[in-house]
């Protein structure tokens, strides 16, 4: 997507303006410049206006019509605000304009009564222009309401930018940003067509398929009820964690149990340090057994072979007689295993009688004394596997020992606590916290335990669902629509998986891109010591370097700011990069993206908004900044003046109450400053 | 793939195998269907228009 031409007509305090975008890629940027309330945060509602519908004022927010065109108006007359946007989205030019008509009621009426409002979407075919059917739906799918908020931005909310502690989100901002959308969805719908065709399989089938089928669903059901339930419990665990934060965070605050609620943090982390070995003991354990853990079942056979074998070899058994009786006795019968005749003194004669000898019978003998003496091994073998295991498991209770006692030393900081008498600014008492933040903990652990109930059900209902599936499968049906109902339902289950899969290792090189591209955009802004990450589980996370340990860094720092900004840039810089290049797949298509970008830089200190003016251009072909003169001037505008294309000023002016009214003009000349 | 113990073909083995080319064809008309709901007017009905698809392919 493109902006061409922005148009407002009677829209908040701009009564007929027009801003024309910068386009040139290496000069892409527009600054609108405006003092505070000068209406740059009008302007980027009016994008979220005209897409959406959807506006956040903080002043009067249901005022829509210029004041002075309605304190101007008579009364009982119609009154249009428009706002209207030209531009190009993949290849193809379009207008969208949203238009609100306001009828003035009464002398003292500056609101207007909303009498109509429309969206007309125009796009460009050859020469001519053709209108939309259904624009709201067409203008999402350009530019979804739910990611709006990732490219009209107020520098104000940049921590909640990248929805930086919501996964979900991050994970629809990358799939829907990079065109991935299309599989996600064909997946999905073909699902849904394979249960219509189960449907009709159903419908047709045998009494005892179609009973199957349905215990199959109510299967099906139970499981999507437990997702829920996990869901919930899921949640209800990270909310009880907020509240024991909450709790320990006063009691952190408070003179006299800030120590002991530190002691008993470094008891917790000693603690859990202690049981993330006992997790690998464990897995020690594990290894040794699966590797070694067949020796001791095995060794009274093992032991008996040898001791056979070496029998057999004392008693001459292996090897001379056995392979030297054998070539005599084909020499008597004058006949080879091949069924050759084997007459003495011919060549073939004498060829099987040299295999006689001692050399054969040697190397037999000496491999046989070589199988006694690995399976002789075996006992040592078994007797190291003890010992390994003896010495893990003395290992790990030493470990438990330890964990006991530093449960004990946290339950002593509890009983402590119990016995102080300050209280906080709220009147609580550190007994009262300790006692609510104790019974926070068992709630935690019991939804805990719930979740793990609710989680082995599942997996019992899967199961069950697997095995089903396979009977359903091996039902024989001869009637003839049952039989073409299940080749369609399998066709459409067969496709969804192929699609899902593919969907899968897109999302996945997606983001895995990205997360290489935030490294990067991100290690370019902040300190050294600090990186960020998208996890696996779609995660955005910012460590910091602590003596060689990776810390994750708290919220509301201006890291996370920095973050967001690196997110948002590094997801549009992907997008445009895959819409650039020939790509490999025709699914992960990517897509151009402005950013339109309200005091961007107001919350960052003045190094960070240097390292940021810098990198936001090279990531995204489009930029519109609104800006302040205080927050454009020094290191912003000697990064980012070179790349600038357009530029406006805000011209505010207030009014009086008698005869003017507040109206901000767009030139493009500077007027007054900050 | 197992087969059903009562006796006659089970409709797993060969009735329920579907040709390579069909299903091919079924995923690219699919996604051609996802893909024009997803710019333009009518983004409803994909399932039936997709239940169609799946229709005329194996028949």
């Amino acid at each position: 997507m493109e902006l061409h031409r922005l148009e407002l007509q009677n829209f908040r305090q701009f009564k007929d303006d027009t801003i024309e975008f910068a386009r040139e890629k290496a000069e892409g940027i527009t600054v609108i410049h405006g003092s505070n309330g000068s209406g740059k945060t009008t302007l980027l509602n009016a994008f979220t206006w005209l897409f959406y519908d959807e506006v956040d004022f903080e002043t009067r927010p249901d005022r829509l019509v210029t004041e002075g065109t309605i304190a101007e108006a008579t009364v009982g007359k119609q009154l249009t605000v428009s706002v209207r946007l030209r531009f190009e989205h993949e290849e193809t030019e379009y207008i969208a304009e949203r238009r609100a008509i306001f009828e003035k009621r009464s002398e003292d009426d500056f609101d207007g009564d909303l009498i109509d409002m429309g969206l007309t979407l125009e796009y460009k075919q050859g020469t001519s222009w053709r209108e939309r059917g259904n624009p709201e739906n067409s203008l999402d799918q350009i530019l979804p309401e739910r990611l709006s908020d990732l490219f009209f931005f107020d520098g104000e909310d940049i921590e909640e930018l990248a929805g930086i502690d919501n996964q979900e989100r991050i994970q629809e901002s990358i799939q829907n940003i990079m065109g991935l959308t299309i599989l996600e969805r064909s997946t999905r719908h073909l699902e849904d067509a394979a249960g219509r065709f189960e449907d009709e399989v159903e419908e047709h089938a045998s009494d005892e398929l179609a009973k199957l089928i349905e215990r199959k669903r109510e299967i099906e059901d139970t499981i999507e009820e437990l997702d829920r339930k996990k869901d919930d419990t899921e949640r209800s665990i990270e909310r009880t964690e907020t509240e024991i934060r909450d709790i320990e965070q006063k009691l952190e605050r408070l003179d006299e149990s800030a120590a002991l609620q530190e002691r008993r943090q470094e008891y917790r982390e000693d603690r859990e340090k202690l049981e993330a070995r006992v997790e690998k003991i464990n897995e020690e354990i594990k290894a040794e057994i699966d590797e070694k853990g067949f020796v001791p079942l095995a060794i009274p056979l093992i032991n008996e072979t040898a001791e056979r074998l070496d029998e057999m070899r004392q008693d001459g058994v292996i090897p001379s007689d056995l392979s030297n009786s054998y070539i005599d006795s084909l020499l008597e019968a004058e006949r080879c295993i091949c069924g050759r005749p084997l007459e003495p003194g011919t060549e073939y004669y004498e060829q099987v009688a040299a295999m006689k000898g001692e050399a054969v019978a040697e190397g037999v003998e000496q491999g046989a004394v070589r199988i006694i003496g690995h399976l002789n091994q075996m006992s040592d073998m078994e007797s190291a596997f003890f010992d390994n295991i003896d010495e893990y498991i003395q290992e790990r209770k030493r470990l438990h020992d330890d964990i006991t006692e530093l449960t004990e030393k946290i339950d002593d900081v509890g009983s402590e606590l119990q016995e102080m008498d300050q209280k906080t600014a709220g009147g609580v008492s550190v007994p009262e916290l300790e006692a609510k933040r104790e019974s926070k903990e068992n709630e935690k652990e019991e939804l805990i335990g719930e979740k793990g109930r609710i989680e082995e059900k599942i997996d019992r209902n899967e199961e069950e669902i697997e095995s089903l599936k396979e009977e359903i499968e091996e039902q024989r049906d001869e009637r003839e629509e049952a039989l073409v109902a299940k080749r369609r339902q399998k066709a459409a289950e067969l496709v969804a998986e192929e699609l899902g899969t593919a969907f899968g290792e897109l999302k996945d090189k997606v983001r895995r891109l990205s997360n290489e591209k935030i490294q990067d955009t991100f290690g370019s802004i902040a300190s050294k010591n600090l990186t960020a990450e998208i996890t696996e589980d779609f995660e955005l996370k910012i460590w910091q370097d602590v003596g060689g340990e990776r810390v994750e860094v708290d919220k509301s720092t201006g890291e996370r700011q920095i973050a967001s900004l690196a997110f948002v840039g590094s997801l549009v810089d992907i997008a445009r990069e895959r819409y650039e290049a020939d790509g490999d797949s025709e699914y992960f298509t990517g897509g151009i993206y402005p950013l339109v970008m309200d005091s961007p830089f107001g919350a960052l200190d003045k190094s960070h908004r240097r390292e940021v003016s810098r990198v936001i251009p090279e990531l995204a072909n489009q930029i519109v900044v609104f800006a302040t003169d205080s927050q454009w001037e020094g290191p912003v505008e000697d990064e980012m003046s070179p790349k600038v294309g357009k530029q406006y000023w805000l011209d505010f002016d207030e009014g009086n109450d008698s005869n003017t009214y507040p109206r901000t003009r767009i030139k493009t000349e500077p007027v007054g400053g900050d | 793939m197992s087969t059903s113990g009562g006796g006659g073909p089970s409709l797993d083995g060969e009735e329920l195998e579907i040709d390579e080319e069909k299903l091919r064809r079924i995923r690219e008309r699919v996604l051609q269907a996802e893909k024009e709901k997803l710019h333009l007017d009518l983004p409803r009905g994909v399932i039936n228009e997709i239940e169609g698809i799946v229709r005329e392919e194996i028949d």
